[in-house]
């Protein structure tokens, strides 16, 4: 798990933002996609920009699902660290 | 006469970086890309260039152009296969901002101008097109088209621009944490990659060797299409 020093590590968060995050996340995704999608059918120039939003979209999903990058609040890992002394920093 | 031309959407950093060169140059190129997919307000760019030139009649020339076709041709084509490989939504930002980087060449070699830089910003830099290595790269870019090129005022603060802008007497839009909103162009792509770091605090992911390995990857394109050469 990435230090939470410096601009690159996750930041903690609450559940609550967690949750709110998600919906408001997949909930903009989610129409995009769906305009993006009708528009690849009438527009060619958008069927490649629908399916790398599709694929993107799923992988994003999974992150997401897992947490993959993302910490809550009073976790193991949320002492703090100095910046620039976490993982990232030996590479 | 001394010129030089800024990449310019109408925020802070972009109109901060106006005023201060129009200090030090007789005329500054304000030069603004759309790339035509979900990259849309442009007229607020064009106001705020609008307010800079009556501020200072003579020294701001306003550009607008499409870089669809740049966009298409450097990112688009290999969207897909550039996402497998890179393993990250940046290709999509990137590609963009690459594709704007050409038509900035294009448009001082036509126009004889030697300097060409933007309003990027350390504070900022979780974005990829702002990283160091993608900045050192692209001067590389236009270093071998005979162009320099660095940002203006990259370790100025936000808050020390900010309070900058507004001790100009300039419009300084609606206020939303560290941004203001309807003073420059919205990108809904760019929007949906940045959204897990807003909402979520989930860092983009952009390893220095894999920003790095695009770049290099899309260099050959870049250099024929500034040529003006068929891709």
């Amino acid at each position: 798990m990435a230090c939470c020093g410096g601009k690159g590590g996750a930041q903690p968060i609450s559940r609550a933002r967690y949750a709110v995050g998600s919906l408001l996340l997949f909930g903009y995704h989610g129409v995009a996609g769906a305009v993006l999608e009708a528009a690849a059918l009438a527009v060619p120039r958008f069927r490649p920009v629908a399916r790398f939003h599709r694929r993107y979209l799923e992988d994003l999903w999974r992150a997401v699902r897992t947490r993959d990058g993302i910490r809550f609040l009073g976790e193991p890992g949320d002492e703090g660290c100095a910046v620039g002394t976490g993982p990232e920093k030996a590479g | 006469m001394i010129e030089i031309s800024l990449m310019f959407s109408g925020g802070v950093d972009s109109t901060v970086a106006a005023l201060h060169l129009a200090e030090t140059h007789d005329r500054v190129h304000l030069l603004t890309f759309a790339n035509g997919y979900g990259h849309y307000g442009f007229g607020r760019t064009k106001r705020r260039a609008d307010e800079l030139m009556a501020r200072a009649p003579g020294r701001f020339v306003y550009h607008f152009e499409s870089t669809r076709a740049l966009f298409e041709t450097i990112a688009l084509k290999t969207l897909a296969d550039d996402y497998a490989r890179f393993g990250s939504g940046f290709v999509w930002c990137l590609g963009c901002k690459l594709a704007m980087h050409v038509a900035s060449v294009r448009y001082d070699r036509a126009h004889g101008l030697s300097r060409h830089t933007d309003g990027s910003n350390a504070d900022t830099s979780e974005m990829v097109e702002q990283s160091l290595i993608s900045l050192s790269l692209v001067a590389h870019f236009y270093e071998d088209h005979g162009v320099a090129f660095g940002p203006t005022d990259y370790d100025l603060s936000r808050d020390e621009k900010r309070a900058f802008l507004k001790g100009s007497g300039l419009r300084m839009g609606l206020p939303l944490r560290d941004r203001y909103l309807g003073i420059q162009p919205s990108c809904i792509p760019g929007e949906l990659y940045y959204l897990p770091y807003l909402l979520l605090k989930r860092p983009p992911r952009h390893p220095e060797r894999v920003v790095a390995g695009y770049i290099l990857s899309k260099r050959p394109l870049m250099d024929r299409l500034a040529r003006g050469e068929e891709a």
